[in-house]
């Protein structure tokens, strides 16, 4: 399970389910989209979803292609290796 | 002996509850909460007076009717945090006493406990500050330092605040740009803050209290730690990756109403303690900061680019 990040104006919270998140949130967290800490995770243990966003954000374009391993070698293929 | 622990649990919740107002540099702000009902849980209750202004008098029926409204506001505090410890019976003994209950709690407060406490307090501050557009970007400068300072400290007092009631809380490395300076020094003296019921002597900027602040404590942002999660088994906080060094907080004293409540000292001894026989030491502190929302326009706050 991937950490998610919240915060509440000057509080940092890091949880690692959607339950504790959920929790955070009925108290007033909101999630943190962090791009610069998305990016640290290596590509090859992004979930597809993960890398979905992260072709969106580098503007990489992987349309028609059906599952996690042809999105990872088409992005490291744009961005020559990781 | 069970009643004597408990006894000693009384008076550590007492001691403990005093050690945080006087050590922490925010103490000053608990001077606040006098008003402030507690009694118990993490419930408190914050007065708020409120009259009407002034009308015409008139000669022939006298003064206009005025209103006073004093009612309670219930506040929830956000903060709840604990942990508990074990000491070996023979720990005890081996080390003299110097791993006791008192040592133990003692330490951790000091370590642990307040600097939390302290950096809650000011990010919140800051973060408030920011917020409202009351914050500036500024590069820590001997040459300019003093100007800076002034110049946020006179938009405050422009707003209707006295001079004499301001406090500028001020991390490390900004204070010894300040104060380090000989030709700055002459504009510092030392003088008296009361805070916790003891007095302490501190460097003044024409008469206004400056309190030295760990830069760790200054932040924008603080990660705090569950504890239990892997990778913050460790506890506590750390200041978040992204938040800003605070350079420092200019406020009015009454602004801050800082509170802090022991609600838990349990203390079993090994005769007591059912799963070692071992001391076991339960911790747990309620705390929090509030500022009214007709206050936050007072506060002014310097931070790094």
């Amino acid at each position: 399970m991937a950490e998610i990040k919240l915060k509440r104006l000057n509080v940092v919270k890091v949880v690692d389910s959607e339950d504790k998140a959920e929790a955070l949130k009925s108290k007033g967290f909101e999630v943190v989209k962090d791009a610069e800490e998305k990016t640290e995770k290596p590509l090859s243990k992004m979930t597809e979803a993960e890398l979905d966003a992260y072709a969106a954000e580098k503007g990489i374009d992987l349309t028609d292609l059906k599952n996690k391993t042809e999105k990872l070698k088409k992005i490291k293929e744009v961005e020559g290796g990781e | 002996m069970a009643i004597n622990t408990l006894e000693y649990a009384k008076l550590f919740q007492t001691e403990l509850d005093k050690q945080v107002t006087q050590q922490a540099t925010s103490g000053w702000m608990e001077a606040n909460a006098g008003q402030v009902k507690y009694s118990g849980g993490d419930e408190i209750k914050i007065p708020d007076l409120v009259v009407q202004g002034l009308g015409d008098y008139d000669r022939d029926n006298g003064f206009v009717q005025g209103s006073v409204t004093f009612k309670y506001q219930t506040h929830k505090m956000t903060q709840d945090r604990g942990r508990t410890f074990q000491l070996d019976a023979m720990d005890v003994d081996e080390t003299n006493f110097g791993a006791s209950a008192a040592n133990v709690m003692s330490e951790f407060q000091r370590l642990q406990v307040i600097p939390e406490i302290d950096a809650y307090r000011y990010s919140f501050l800051a973060a408030k500050a920011v917020a409202k557009g009351n914050s500036e970007s500024y590069a820590v400068s001997p040459d300019t330092i003093l100007a800076k300072l002034y110049e946020h400290i006179f938009e405050v007092a422009d707003k209707g605040v006295d001079l004499e009631q301001l406090v500028i809380s001020i991390a490390y490395p900004a204070y010894g740009a300040l104060t380090g300076n000989s030709v700055l020094q002459k504009r510092i003296d030392v003088g008296d803050f009361a805070q916790g019921g003891i007095n302490l002597r501190i460097k003044m900027l024409d008469g206004i209290p400056l309190i030295p602040v760990t830069s760790n404590r200054m932040k924008s942002a603080i990660l705090l730690n569950d504890g239990s999660t892997a990778g913050q088994e460790v506890g506590g906080f750390k200041p978040d990756a992204l938040a800003k060094d605070v350079h420092w907080i200019i406020t009015p004293r009454t602004t801050p109403i800082g509170i802090s409540k022991t609600d838990k000292v349990r203390i079993f001894d090994p005769n007591t303690n059912q799963k070692a026989d071992a001391w076991k030491l339960d911790y747990r502190k309620y705390h929090d900061i509030i500022i009214p929302d007709n206050k936050v326009d007072s506060i002014r706050v310097a931070v790094n680019g």
